[in-house]
């Protein structure tokens, strides 16, 4: 295991002997993976590329949870998750399997022995894929892949069955296309069922972190750009009139106020001359001061941040509609995301969670919400179904604010225009720098 | 020897020079080489007069006036200007240069001698050539060098409003931006629009040529669209208009700069750049700039002079407009305060560039040696006065004359031409000094009185537009066309750079790695920039 410092690598041993330190440099490693559970393991390493990834090298401030979502996604083992994979898995299997087996028993002529062999080899495939499909640690969308490339299963098995009848070997042709007709319908039926059903759990809990975090501060201090909470007590005192007789060009309300401290923290108000502010009134002791300068302005763009839930659909809906907010009141509103239809059209995959309270929340959202959802969204969100804002790192949050920004400059009226799958979608929009 | 180094500029020695090949001495005492300023005598051939400026005011007329008023009749000259005077009876020798500092002049002391010269390169003979490691710090957070100092260690600049008198090396300050605010009754912002049209078609007017075609910069912001507004209703002959763009694909600003040309039925000429022509032209861009500049825009200002000297000799523009009436700066500046962060932090990191890259950025061995040193902005930014008003001070004192002055004199001299900015004539920023600020900016709005005073003479989509700058798309360029000539220039074999700043994290910025705020682009170009000048300097 590599020292973070010295870049050394200290084996067992060494690390034994050095009583948890580097041999080289004396530097103390906060894991010892051969003491942890074989599924939660770190090497200080890792951590520290996960905590450089997050941060963009010590650039940006992250929340606690977006290094959750971070340590979760990199727990997480997928395994086949295309259909591709599948392909390639499958066929990468059955060469050595047809060169080592096959072959040799076509060599006897015994044809008997073949068919058993695919047979034997596709349901191998068939349970693993069954096994797969129901695993809740997996998404659903990963799950969708595995009765999709059960149904495929299916369709091989029925071709070979053909091939058993041109060699007239009726039994092998009635028992592989009864074999893979069930694997076309189980295939199907699990394809009709899995998006009703619970959406993947988190491979690790939160004490986990807190654990992970405690021994990594421990031997190399608390991450530079880790934030705390955010709390209505963190005091941001009111500047004079000098500073809060104007206004800005922007307000980003976010859902969440630890999204709101996040940004505060990278300096997005500075970088966008925008103000910042939670749906909660965060920070509490400048909410009215900056609302009151953002008024101030009729031509304030006005960008919503929340999270793809029933709270987050809340929080898009107050902000439009509530008078306190800019309900009646003629502003740009621009809904950065992230909502369900971005995450029903997205080509990646997003790590979706779902509970039972998320579907309450969702059956008891008002009217005028849910008659805003298409019938795809408000389902996905009734089954519980929700996607946290911290799931994305801090740069990614920030550029699709940026881009909205952009996108709000470009077009003359964005108003209830739906954000174009902005945290999810192409990145390669590239920045202009603008000179003034 | 000396001559033939000088070019096209002159060249002042003090002290035990040697007069030879100068064109002007005495004594021994002082000297005069090069071409390209001129040299006057006031009346009673007491005081020789050498300098340029930007050809309002002839350096004969200087000269006189000096002879009656000393160092209080520079008030009043109308023009930029950067003079060397000799007083052949006290035997006193004065540096002086503009208020705004709009003409530079920079000086070293060797021994027993001062050397003086408009151009920092011309002096390069006269010193050691050791970096000035606090102005590297300032440019990599600036994209120029601001103050006094120059990148070289000993060398200085004058201060723009000032006259610097050897041998007691005394500092006069005839005049420097103070706040001067006037808040009267009935002076609404009907009277102060009135009054700054009146004194813009006054300026406008002087700035003209007195015969022949004259050039316009329009980018379509409300700055340069007022100067053509105005150029147009006040100019007997031809107006040409002169824009760039990037390719038609890439965001410009061609619609705005040709509504203006339309409004007024002036001939339009876009010079669209190529991102071949960027990278081609660095080189020869730094080459004729004194102090390195890393904007984007040297070169763009480069090729636009070049192609308006097959046409006009003089060209207007609209520098100014934002130090006198409003600026980028300012809003995300307020909002800093409201989410509390130190004051000079967030000015240095204003300029966008790399002032929260400077520890990793830096070799840690420099770093150490500049990260305590204040900044040259420090003392105005802790003044008394109105957050606002501190900025608008500081970019008049600086912007102008360290960055956006320095750049068009030098880059448009170059090729000739002779380049005006009647927004920042020193009237327009007295004006602006004591106009109250809800006339400058009120709420998000900027530049009020400036869209009042011109709002009967262009189109409305131009006085509602939103603020933006000149768009430079060089992000896209080292991410497709410029890249490997980057690397080769600043991680390469001799890489004039590495001797000062950490390659792992230019590499970073090379591969655009975890690029939040998509800027690596604009920072790279501020340190090919400076690579480019370094070679050339050494």
């Amino acid at each position: 295991m590599k020292c973070i410092s010295c870049g050394t690598d200290n084996n067992l041993r060494d690390r034994t002997e050095n009583q948890g330190r580097c041999k080289n440099c004396g530097t103390p490693f906060a894991f010892e993976p051969t003491a942890m559970p074989v599924n939660q393991r770190f090497t200080d390493v890792a951590f520290q590329k996960l905590l450089n990834d997050l941060s963009a090298n010590d650039r940006v401030y992250f929340t606690k949870n977006q290094l959750f979502y971070a340590l979760a996604k990199r727990v997480r083992k997928t395994g086949i998750t295309t259909v591709g994979q599948f392909w390639v898995g499958y066929i990468g299997f059955l060469i050595p399997l047809t060169f080592f087996v096959i072959l040799p028993l076509l060599s006897l002529e015994l044809q008997t022995g073949i068919f058993i062999v695919l047979l034997v080899y596709n349901i191998i495939w068939f349970i693993y894929l069954w096994l797969r499909s129901q695993s809740l640690n997996l998404l659903r969308r990963e799950r969708l892949v595995q009765a999709r490339a059960i149904r495929n299963l299916g369709i091989v098995l029925m071709l070979i069955g053909l091939g058993a009848v041109w060699l007239q070997q009726a039994f092998f042709a009635i028992l592989l296309w009864l074999t893979g007709m069930t694997a076309v319908g189980l295939g199907m039926w699990q394809a009709r069922r899995i998006p009703n059903m619970m959406e993947a759990s988190l491979p690790i809990t939160p004490d986990l972190l807190d654990a992970l975090l405690e021994k990594w501060q421990n031997a190399h201090g608390f991450p530079p750009k880790l934030l705390e909470k955010a709390s209505f007590n963190d005091y941001f005192p009111i500047p004079g009139s000098d500073v809060t007789d104007y206004s800005f060009d922007r307000l980003v309300v976010c859902q969440s106020n630890d999204i709101a401290k996040m940004l505060i923290a990278n300096n997005f108000h500075f970088e966008y001359n925008s103000g910042i502010v939670s749906i909660g009134g965060y920070p509490r002791t400048l909410f009215e001061t900056v609302m009151t300068m953002a008024k101030r302005n009729p031509k304030l763009g006005v960008f919503v941040l929340h999270d793809c839930s029933p709270e987050g659909m809340l929080t898009l809906h107050r902000v439009k509609n509530d008078p306190n907010w800019f309900g009646g009141q003629d502003y740009l509103i621009v809904d950065v995301g992230i909502s369900p239809r971005q995450i029903l059209e997205a080509k990646r995959s997003v790590l979706v969670q779902s509970s039972e309270a998320s579907m309450r929340a969702s059956l008891r959202l008002e009217p005028a919400i849910r008659q805003s959802l298409a019938a795809a969204e408000l389902q996905w969100l009734d089954v519980g179904n929700y996607v946290l804002l911290e799931f994305f790192s801090p740069p990614k949050i920030i550029q699709a604010l940026s881009r909205s920004i952009y996108l709000g400059a470009q077009l003359s009226t964005m108003e209830d225009r739906e954000s174009d799958l902005i945290i999810l979608g192409d990145d390669d929009f590239y920045g202009m720098e603008t000179f003034g | 020897m000396v001559a033939a180094a000088l070019g096209k500029s002159w060249l002042v020695g003090w002290g035990e020079v040697k007069p030879e090949s100068s064109v002007w001495h005495e004594g021994g005492k002082l000297a005069i080489w090069g071409s390209g300023g001129e040299i006057a005598w006031t009346p009673s051939r007491r005081f020789v007069v050498v300098g340029e400026t930007t050809g309002e005011v002839a350096i004969s007329t200087i000269a006189k006036q000096w002879e009656e008023g000393g160092i209080d009749s520079l008030i009043a000259i109308r023009s930029f200007f950067a003079l060397v005077i000799w007083d052949c009876q006290e035997e006193l020798l004065y540096l002086c240069r503009d208020g705004v500092g709009g003409k530079t002049l920079y000086y070293t002391i060797s021994g027993k001698n001062v050397w003086i010269a408009p151009r920092l390169k011309t002096l390069l003979p006269y010193h050691k050539r050791r970096i000035n490691l606090v102005a590297l710090r300032d440019y990599l957070c600036c994209a120029f060098v601001p103050g006094t100092q120059t990148m070289w260690q000993d060398v200085q600049e004058l201060a723009p409003g000032t006259v610097l008198c050897f041998p007691s090396q005394t500092l006069h300050i005839f005049w420097q931006p103070q706040s001067q605010i006037r808040n009267k009754e009935g002076e609404d912002l009907n009277f102060w629009a009135t009054e700054l049209r009146q004194l813009l078609n006054q300026i406008v007017q002087e700035k003209l040529p007195r015969q022949g075609a004259v050039g316009v910069f329009l980018s379509g912001g409300i700055d340069s669209s007022a100067v053509t507004a105005l150029a147009a209703q006040l100019h007997p002959e031809k107006v040409i208009c002169y824009s760039i763009h990037f390719g038609k694909d890439l965001p410009h600003e061609l619609h705005f700069s040709s509504l203006v040309a339309r409004h007024y039925h002036l001939p339009h000429v876009l010079l669209e750049i190529s991102f071949q022509d960027m990278w081609q032209q660095l080189p020869a861009t730094m080459a004729l700039l004194d102090n390195p500049i890393g904007d984007p825009l040297t070169v763009p200002n480069l090729l636009l002079a070049k192609l308006a000297k097959q046409s006009v000799d003089v060209i207007l523009n609209g520098e100014g407009g934002d130090p006198c009436f409003g600026g980028p700066k300012n809003q995300p500046m307020l909002l800093s305060q409201i989410y509390g962060s130190s004051l000079i932090d967030c000015y240095a990191r204003s300029f966008h560039k790399c002032f929260d890259d400077l520890p990793q950025l830096l070799r840690p061995e420099i770093w150490e040696l500049v990260k305590e040193a204040p900044f040259f902005f420090a003392p105005d930014l802790n003044t008394d006065l109105e957050l606002l008003q501190r900025l608008f001070l500081i970019n008049i004192k600086y912007k102008g004359a360290n960055h956006i002055l320095t750049k068009v004199n030098n880059l448009l001299t170059a090729v000739g031409l002779q380049g005006r900015s009647p927004l920042f004539d020193p009237r327009i920023v007295e004006f602006s000094l004591r106009l109250p600020l809800g006339y400058k900016v009120t709420g998000a709005a900027e530049k009020i009185v400036l869209k009042q005073a011109m709002a009967n003479l262009l189109p409305q989509a131009i006085i509602d537009r939103p603020k933006s700058g000149m768009m430079v798309p060089v992000q896209l360029g080292f991410q497709k066309y410029w890249q490997r000539q980057a690397c080769d220039l600043l991680l390469g074999k001799d890489a004039p750079l590495t001797e000062y700043l950490q390659p792992d994290i230019i590499r970073s910025w090379l591969a655009y790695k975890g690029d939040p705020w998509r800027r690596y682009g604009v920072k790279l170009w501020l340190l090919v920039s400076l690579a480019i000048w370094l070679q050339q300097n050494r």
